[in-house]
């Protein structure tokens, strides 16, 4: 077996790793989901890995509407 | 690969493979630290490194409804390292579903790419699902090929050649992998007799149940 961890995490946790993974690429966390739903991204596997841990928060979540 | 690690006794990773596969489709909150494992041993089993590894995310809030498996430590990272020093990239977006009669896990997405960095700058092929691709211009499971030449002048394409999304129907992990072994020369670290009968199964067990891409193009 690989190592295989589950990590546990609170909203604020999850919206920080977004952040993190988004600055990384010089992206917004809203404008990046705003793209993918308007199906403006020009890689989705580049992001992949942040709308997946964007689909782990509320559709309301404040993150997709900042700023 | 060693020959030794190739000749190693698979016995518990098979059994360890068939109990998490069977667990995982039975569904329910469960489900999702056994997929986690049946991935982590199927990885292990074939294309894996030995200090690979493959996380899960859960909301705290949400624990029982949705969750992320990712390739990597779960640093930021969510590629897992191959044997021949090379990256997959592993992600797939899990859900239950609660207005369905069962409890079986769903798949809102999923992206396995073939990359040479750990980043994905350098990426080979890849594999993208998307459970409901509504109107995107591009079909819910397809492919992109890492090319910029297109030989045939006199054919003209929309986009440049790596941008296309080549249909595929439902990507597995399981075809993402024998494509690594099979044609990228990826080593794996049990023989093709250990192997491939499994990746056959648990495939096959899957397409019989799994969700079909829908076309995109707001079809």
């Amino acid at each position: 077996m690989l190592a295989a961890q589950t990590y546990e995490l609170t909203r604020d946790e999850i919206v920080a790793l977004i952040e993190e993974k988004c600055a990384r690429l010089h992206e917004s966390p809203a404008l990046l989901y705003h793209a993918y739903l308007d199906d403006e991204l020009v890689n989705f596997s580049r992001v992949s890995d942040i709308l997946a841990l964007m689909e782990l928060l509320e559709e309301d979540d404040p993150i997709f509407s900042a700023a | 690969m060693t020959r030794s690690s190739r000749q190693r006794d698979w016995s518990t990773t098979l059994v360890n493979i068939r109990k998490y596969d069977a667990k995982w489709r039975q569904g329910g909150p469960q489900a999702f630290e056994a997929f986690r494992n049946f991935v982590s041993h199927l990885l292990c089993l074939t294309v894996g490194a030995e200090d690979a590894g493959v996380h899960l995310v859960l909301d705290k809030r949400s624990r029982e409804k949705t969750a992320t498996l990712q390739g990597g430590y779960g640093r930021g990272d969510s590629a897992v390292l191959l044997t021949n020093g090379r990256y997959l990239k592993l992600v797939v977006s899990l859900f239950l579903n609660p207005q369905a009669e069962d409890n079986f896990v769903r798949v809102r997405l999923s992206n396995f790419q073939y990359q040479t960095d750990a980043l994905g700058d350098d990426w080979v092929f890849r594999y993208e699902y998307e459970r409901d691709p509504g109107a995107r211009r591009h079909p819910g499971g397809h492919l992109h090929i890492r090319g910029q030449e297109f030989t045939c002048q006199d054919v003209k394409i929309a986009r440049t050649l790596e941008d296309i999304p080549f249909p595929t129907g439902r990507p597995t992990l399981e075809s993402t992998i024998r494509l690594l072994i099979e044609q990228f020369g990826v080593p794996s670290s049990s023989d093709s007799s250990v192997w491939r009968p499994v990746l056959d199964k648990s495939e096959e067990d899957f397409l019989r149940i799994a969700h079909s891409p829908g076309p995109g193009y707001g079809s």
